[in-house]
């Protein structure tokens, strides 16, 4: 059965098809799988309130996942 | 979720311990009039929301009441045979099973919760009152623990577990659709598209990478700054360009702000004209009681003046009314005595009529001498004699003087009244004609003013005042929130301005900017995050708005799928979500007004059912719908098809209605099989003891369980 995150995910795969997006990827050379894992901190935040503690532990989730990811592959 | 079980024990009219089992799928609790389904909603209703819906005696009408800290809720039969110091336990005792939720989220872990909720009487003399206040636990088991949920965390998880923005659609009163539905409310709406779709994940989605978007911005200038590779000049033009930005995030929020209260303006302003429009009948119907009021009290006048000048000025001719013969016969004694004043004036006396008076004569006469011609007058001669009778003449004449005056007057007035005798009952006849058409005019007023008095079922007009005063309450803060959105709205526009001149300035620093960054950046890895995050930003806004469009599609077709089952296929149009919810013609498009009142059931039924569904669908959270009496402005028809159609969008349904009480032993087990029944309750209000006398005392509500 189906998960309410994989309806998000599902959502957000349908944006990553959109024209202008795809052309984005394309043109700055971003890495698909980081992005549909960056997605994943995303969602691991989903239920956040308007507290700026929680949204700012969502940030440092997201943010610090994708600079170590591309930090981990430069190396 | 799912209910599983129900035990109410001395609640109304279920005296002792009375269990109900539900299941998944469609559960029915049939009952004819007082059989007892309100109240079992009710008991539902006070266990979780402390609320219970009764008649308001005073108000003669059925209502919410939240006060169950003084509602005595045990039966009647209890009241009356408990003795004096004992007391009564009034319980409702509800198990179900639904996710666990810790803080926010659900758990993907299925527990079974308790919800107890007790309440203690005491018999007085003669009376029962609250002993102990009503209770409600919670608790659920997990992992072989019996955990309590404390009280002062009881609503937040009441809240979590049956959000109230839906909540009216999972637990409705049939009796009370009109106000639990209102779709004309774009709050409704809105409030209830939230609550079943990501986007308050969206949201929080979009705060989060926005959040990234402004640190690492700075992240890639500050390791620019370590790497002491730009001059001061180009460490300005970065500290510019994130001024632009961060100026352009605060106009989007303000634009975001005032969006925000313009659409909650006008959430505000569709409530008010929702409320004007059970009120502004009142201020229209004032405005014609005044002005039938004024007119009343004019006519009143009229009569008024009408009947002062009948008493005053009509009265004393009408008297004369009759009397013309012997007014005209007056003619002739007036002769006499006309004749009578002109004989006394052609008597003849040598003393002239003119002399200076009569003490004059009476000095002649004692003289014995005439001053008039200077000649003796002896008594007894004829001069002498002459004196004494113009002597008498002077009395005569006076009286003669009177008398003339008096015939005069009389005959001006004889004149007078022969003229106006001939008018006299035409003059009355009109007055009394105008007299009364003004009695009619009164008449007909009054009898509208009664129409309109009676239309609002009352004899005197204070509901239509108070009625009127509320409308025009409403339609000045409706003239002040217009006010305020076009305020607003100005507001706005002026941001839109300064934000579309920061983007050019923006875009003209990040021109000169690119060049500089990438020259000194080269590949940093902030500066490729950075991509990443800008990728997120974009994709996560169109993501929202996106979804929003795709969602009220699906609430739509939903609607219209569910729509057309419960009508058995035979609705006239579609339903249309727009700001509103409408049914419209399937070609024409035009909204449809003169739907029955079952199609408006269905319509309402559809709408709030879709969002469940999709709620059920979309975000995994399944509801149980707990409704009384939904069908009861369908014909058996329309009921048949309902309960066929309804139960497969649920995962579970419980209905209370009366309309399977009319059906047949054959039709309801036809019923079961088609609409794939899981519980089928009957519930009947009989005597309890056959022979006695037939009271409230004396009857419960029995449950039979047919399947």
């Amino acid at each position: 059965m189906k998960t309410l995150n994989d309806s998000l995910r599902e959502e957000f795969r349908e944006i990553l098809n959109e024209e202008d997006i795809k052309e984005m990827i394309v043109a700055k050379e971003l890495d698909l799988q980081i992005i549909e894992q960056a997605f994943e901190k995303l969602l691991n935040n989903k239920y956040g309130t308007d507290e700026s503690t929680l949204i700012e532990k969502g940030r440092a989730d997201f943010e610090t996942f994708i600079i170590n990811t591309l930090r981990t592959q430069t190396h | 979720m799912i209910i599983n079980k129900v035990i109410i024990t001395n609640f109304f009219c279920f005296i002792d311990e009375n269990p109900f089992e539900f299941k998944k799928g469609l559960n029915i609790v049939s009952a004819p009039n007082t059989g007892g389904k309100s109240q079992l909603f009710n008991a539902f209703y006070w266990t979780f929301f402390d609320k219970v819906y009764l008649d308001n005696v005073a108000k003669g009408k059925k209502e919410w009441t939240s006060n169950s800290n003084s509602l005595i809720l045990c039966p009647d039969k209890l009241k009356s045979e408990t003795k004096e110091g004992e007391k009564i336990i009034t319980s409702v005792e509800i198990s179900l099973s639904d996710e666990f939720y810790l803080n926010n989220e659900p758990q993907d872990d299925i527990v079974e919760y308790l919800f107890k909720k007790q309440v203690v009487y005491l018999k007085n003399k003669n009376d029962v009152s609250v002993y102990g206040r009503p209770e409600l636990e919670i608790t659920y088991i997990r992992d072989g623990e019996t955990n309590f949920i404390l009280s002062h965390n009881q609503s937040y998880f009441l809240e979590k577990i049956f959000p109230s923005s839906i909540r009216k659609f999972m637990w409705y009163q049939g009796e009370t659709m009109d106000e639990l539905y209102d779709f004309s409310n774009p709050s409704t709406l809105k409030n209830a598209i939230r609550e079943i779709s990501y986007f308050p994940i969206y949201d929080n989605m979009e705060k989060i990478v926005k959040a990234s978007n402004l640190s690492i911005t700075k992240k890639i200038e500050k390791e620019l700054g370590q790497q002491n590779k730009l001059s001061e000049l180009e460490r300005e033009l970065i500290r510019n360009i994130n001024a632009s930005a961060q100026s352009i995030e605060n106009k989007k929020s303000n634009i975001k702000d005032l969006e925000l209260d313009i659409e909650n303006l006008r959430d505000e302003e569709a409530v008010i004209q929702q409320k004007l429009s059970n009120y502004d009948k009142y201020r229209d119907v004032k405005e014609k009681l005044a002005s039938l009021e004024s007119d009343l009290k004019m006519t009143l006048t009229q009569i008024s003046a009408c009947d002062t000048y009948t008493k005053e000025t009509l009265l004393n001719k009408w008297m004369l009314n009759g009397c013309e013969k012997i007014i005209n016969s007056s003619a002739k004694n007036l002769n006499i005595i006309n004749e009578e004043i002109q004989a006394f004036q052609k008597s003849s006396n040598p003393v002239p009529l003119n002399v200076p008076g009569p003490e004059y004569i009476e000095q002649m006469l004692r003289d014995c001498k005439c001053y008039i011609c200077e000649r003796e007058a002896n008594t007894d001669t004829p001069a002498y004699e002459a004196l004494k009778r113009r002597l008498n003449d002077f009395e005569k004449s006076a009286s003669n003087k009177i008398l003339q005056e008096n015939y005069t007057e009389l005959n001006r007035a004889r004149r007078k009244l022969v003229n106006e005798l001939p008018e006299i009952n035409s003059e009355i006849r009109s007055e009394q004609e105008k007299r009364d058409s003004l009695i009619k005019e009164r008449n007909r007023i009054n009898k509208k003013i009664k129409n309109i008095l009676d239309e609002f079922g009352q004899e005197n007009g204070s509901i239509i005042a108070s009625g009127a005063a509320t409308a025009s309450q409403l339609i000045n803060k409706w003239d002040s929130i217009k006010n305020s959105i076009v305020r607003k709205r100005e507001n706005l526009n002026k941001t839109h301005i300064e934000l579309e001149k920061l983007n050019d300035e923006l875009i003209a620093y990040q021109e000169k900017g690119s060049k500089i960054i990438k020259n000194a950046v080269g590949n940093i890895v902030e500066k490729q995050a950075g991509e990443y995050i800008t990728l997120f930003v974009k994709s996560i806004s169109k993501l929202s708005a996106i979804a929003h469009a795709k969602l009220i599609r699906e609430i739509q077709d939903e609607s219209n799928k569910l729509y057309s089952l419960y009508l058995g296929g035979k609705q006239q149009g579609l339903i249309e979500i727009d700001r509103g919810i409408r049914v419209i013609d399937k070609i024409t498009k035009e909204g449809l007004n003169d739907l029955s009142t079952a199609e408006t059931v269905a319509r309402k039924l559809a709408v709030a059912n879709a969002f469940l569904s999709l709620s059920e669908k979309k975000m995994k959270r399944s509801y149980p719908i707990v409704a009384d009496a939904p069908t009861s402005d369908f014909d058996a028809n329309n009921t048949y098809n309902l309960t066929v159609n309804i139960g497969d969008s649920f995962q579970q349904m419980i209905i209370m209605s009366k309309d399977y009480a009319s059906f047949s032993y054959l039709e309801l087990e036809k019923l079961i099989k088609e609409a794939k029944i899981s519980k089928f309750y009957e519930l009947r209000n009989e005597l309890i003891e056959p022979n006695e006398i037939d009271s409230r005392i004396n009857r419960k509500t029995f449950i039979k369980t047919i399947k």
